[in-house]
């Protein structure tokens, strides 16, 4: 297991590097002069020091050593300075990515809007999760019978029908018609955890952006267990279990549950980057000043570092949970580590 | 040696013929994909808003792009069934015509990724020296954050496209080759890998090779037809991917120009309005929706159709 839990996690490290070397090369490629939007009266050779000078004309493959320096080491070594209050190496002249358009280091801006993103994505991945895996095993055992079609419609429904969709229907409905919830969530709410009414205006605003991508994640995943438990429910095992005398619940939680969440683990990785996508048109839908928001802000601007970073992390993000995903399935079936 | 008909055989072949007219795979999986109650619905609903959308900006009396400023922000009425938008254009009109681009870009995507996913699983499933790197190209992709790559991309190279090939084809292409590329072709290539390497082994492959079939004959005329069935449920649903993401994109405000409407688009400028036309949001919304809806159901209905452990219970 150490052997293969290695392997996989190095492996992740090329496929870091070509995904940097992608994003990296799409924006260096592109048309665009870092010294462009400087006043008129500056002269052309002063123009030219300056390029010079940010290291605008070296060759490509020199600005994208320099970025991943930038990028993989002097921004985890300024936050693990910052969380653990020590110090490693130049900390006061630390070479960080800057924003073109807000002047300040790029992740200091992202780190104030990871919480939103992570409150919202993470809470409705849970709740889906937690709704997704009963239902799915439920239509699957008792496949055709009614809660089984209805289930697969709904599921079908939350698959298909886009969350700028879903949530512009719930504003309408719930907002304008109604006037349950507020239409936009407001990041400026400090919630005060001992106090019920600022716990509530909280709970208030989260509930419509995480209600609309609950359904979505839930949807799909319901939809891989679905098949998953069908698909094992016909194995031999199944019939030995029952012929042993094992209680219905037993054969479902101890034998076909076990077994059908092996694949289930794969596919929700690989679901990943669709969550995330959700996650970015959810935002914008309810006006979550989250990450995805702070990107379409920045490519609104033109701000290619701050560009860079958000996406590089989501790709850090999406390589993460498939090593995860990958790690839990060879802990789950040991045939995988000795492929 | 020659084969004579004895008069067994000719019993045979006539109690043969007597058990039905000939079965091709195609008149089977149609027989099958009937049953199928969902994707039946699917296949009308899709039929029915391909045909409003292609048809319809003929027969509808409004023009998607006239402006008259004397009736802007109206609501539903007689006259305009889903109102008119800020600048007094006819919404049902505009609607038709969006349907329009948003089919034409989830098929063309469709198309390149389905190309794409084809070639690199053939490649990957019949050359055992591309398996390998193809494979680990097609994990890369996947793990690739699709939405804010293809913001970027679409950011980025906008202007010189819109320059070069003007203000509609450049865009059309560009976001059709961008989804095609970014967003659907991995789950095909895995697909096809798969039924590749399954039907290399078989042995009318083996025969081909041994009369001195070509490898690129074997691959044409052996291996494509064979794995057309996985290839035309990965179609139907690249199609909906497509349609999805670049009603995303729209919305987002980064598919096409401001005066070229699609779905995902009018969409976007239906919101701000919510509460004067809530039909300016709910009518492309809607039919997003739809399409969407009904081609996954009719993805559905041709797997089920195209399982032969399905089909021979049928």
């Amino acid at each position: 297991m150490i052997q293969y839990a290695v392997r996989r996690t190095l492996f992740a490290i090329p496929t870091l590097l070509i995904i940097s070397l992608i994003i990296f090369g799409i924006l260096d490629f592109a048309p665009g002069d870092p010294a462009s939007q400087l006043p008129l009266t500056i002269p052309a050779e002063v123009r030219e020091q300056i390029r010079e000078s940010l290291g605008f004309n070296d060759p490509f493959l020199v600005k994208w050593w320099k970025w991943n320096v930038q990028m993989m080491v002097n921004e985890p070594l300024h936050w693990t300075g910052e969380i653990f209050n020590t110090c490693v190496g130049d900390c006061e002249g630390r070479n960080r990515i800057i924003s073109w358009s807000s002047r300040a280091p790029a992740m200091d801006i992202i780190m104030q809007r990871i919480p939103q993103t992570l409150w919202i994505m993470g809470t409705s991945f849970i709740l889906g999760t937690i709704l997704a895996i009963p239902i799915g095993v439920y239509s699957a055992y008792k496949q055709y019978s009614l809660f089984d079609n209805v289930g697969t419609l709904i599921t079908m429904v939350g698959y298909s029908v886009p969350v700028y969709f879903t949530g512009i229907l719930a504003i309408l409905l719930f907002s304008v018609r109604l006037g349950w919830f507020p239409s936009f969530y407001n990041t400026t709410h400090d919630v005060d955890w001992t106090s019920w009414s600022s716990i509530w205006i909280q709970i208030k605003q989260m509930i419509m952006p995480v209600a609309v991508l609950t359904l979505f994640n839930a949807a799909s995943m319901s939809r891989f267990t679905r098949a998953s438990v069908l698909e094992n429910l016909n194995l031999e095992y199944v019939r030995t279990a029952r012929s042993k005398g094992l209680s219905e619940t037993k054969v479902i939680n101890r034998h076909v549950l076990r077994n059908s969440l092996i694949p289930v683990a794969t596919l929700i990785a690989l679901a990943i980057p669709g969550i995330f996508s959700g996650a970015i048109l959810t935002e914008t839908v309810f006006r979550i000043n989250g990450m995805g928001q702070l990107l379409i802000t920045a490519i609104g601007q033109g701000d290619v570092p701050m560009v860079q970073t958000i996406t590089f992390l989501f790709a850090v993000l999406t390589v993460a949970f498939n090593l995860l995903a990958d790690l839990t399935y060879g802990f789950l079936d040991p045939r995988i580590r000795y492929d | 040696m020659t084969v004579t008909a004895t008069p067994d055989t000719t019993a045979a072949i006539e109690a043969m013929n007597d058990l039905g007219e000939h079965r091709s795979l195609w008149s089977d999986v149609w027989r099958q994909f009937r049953r199928h109650k969902g994707a039946m619905a699917g296949l009308g609903t899709f039929v029915v808003i391909s045909l409003a959308v292609i048809v319809g900006p003929f027969v509808y009396p409004y023009d998607p792009y006239a402006q008259d400023l004397s009736i802007t922000n109206q609501g539903a009425s007689l006259q305009h069934v889903m109102g008119t938008d800020n600048l007094g254009r006819d919404a049902l009109a505009r609607l038709l015509i969006g349907g329009r681009i948003s089919l034409a870009v989830g098929f063309a995507a469709m198309a390149v990724g389905l190309f794409l996913g084809t070639l690199v699983g053939v490649l990957a499933g019949f050359f055992k020296r591309l398996d390998g790197p193809l494979m680990r190209l097609t994990d890369l992709f996947l793990s690739l954050p699709q939405l804010p790559l293809l913001l970027v991309i679409i950011m980025l190279f906008r202007e010189p496209l819109k320059d070069w090939l003007g203000p509609n084809l450049g865009i059309f292409l560009l976001v059709v080759f961008v989804i095609g590329i970014t967003a659907s072709w991995m789950n095909t290539a895995r697909v096809v890998r798969g039924d590749v390497l399954a039907i290399k082994e078989e042995e009318f492959v083996l025969a081909a090779r041994s009369i001195g079939t070509k490898e690129n004959n074997i691959v044409l005329r052996h291996i494509l037809p064979n794995v057309l069935s996985s290839v035309t449920v990965a179609a139907s649903l690249g199609t909906a991917t497509a349609i999805i993401t670049e009603s995303a994109l729209s919305f987002l405000g980064l598919g096409f120009p401001a005066d070229f409407p699609t779905w995902g688009r009018l969409l976007s400028d239906g919101t701000d309005y919510l509460q004067i036309n809530p039909w300016r949001a709910i009518g492309p919304g809607a039919l997003i929706s739809l399409t969407v809806l009904s081609v996954n159901f009719i993805g559905d209905g041709l797997r089920d159709a195209l399982d032969p452990r399905l089909r021979s219970m049928g």
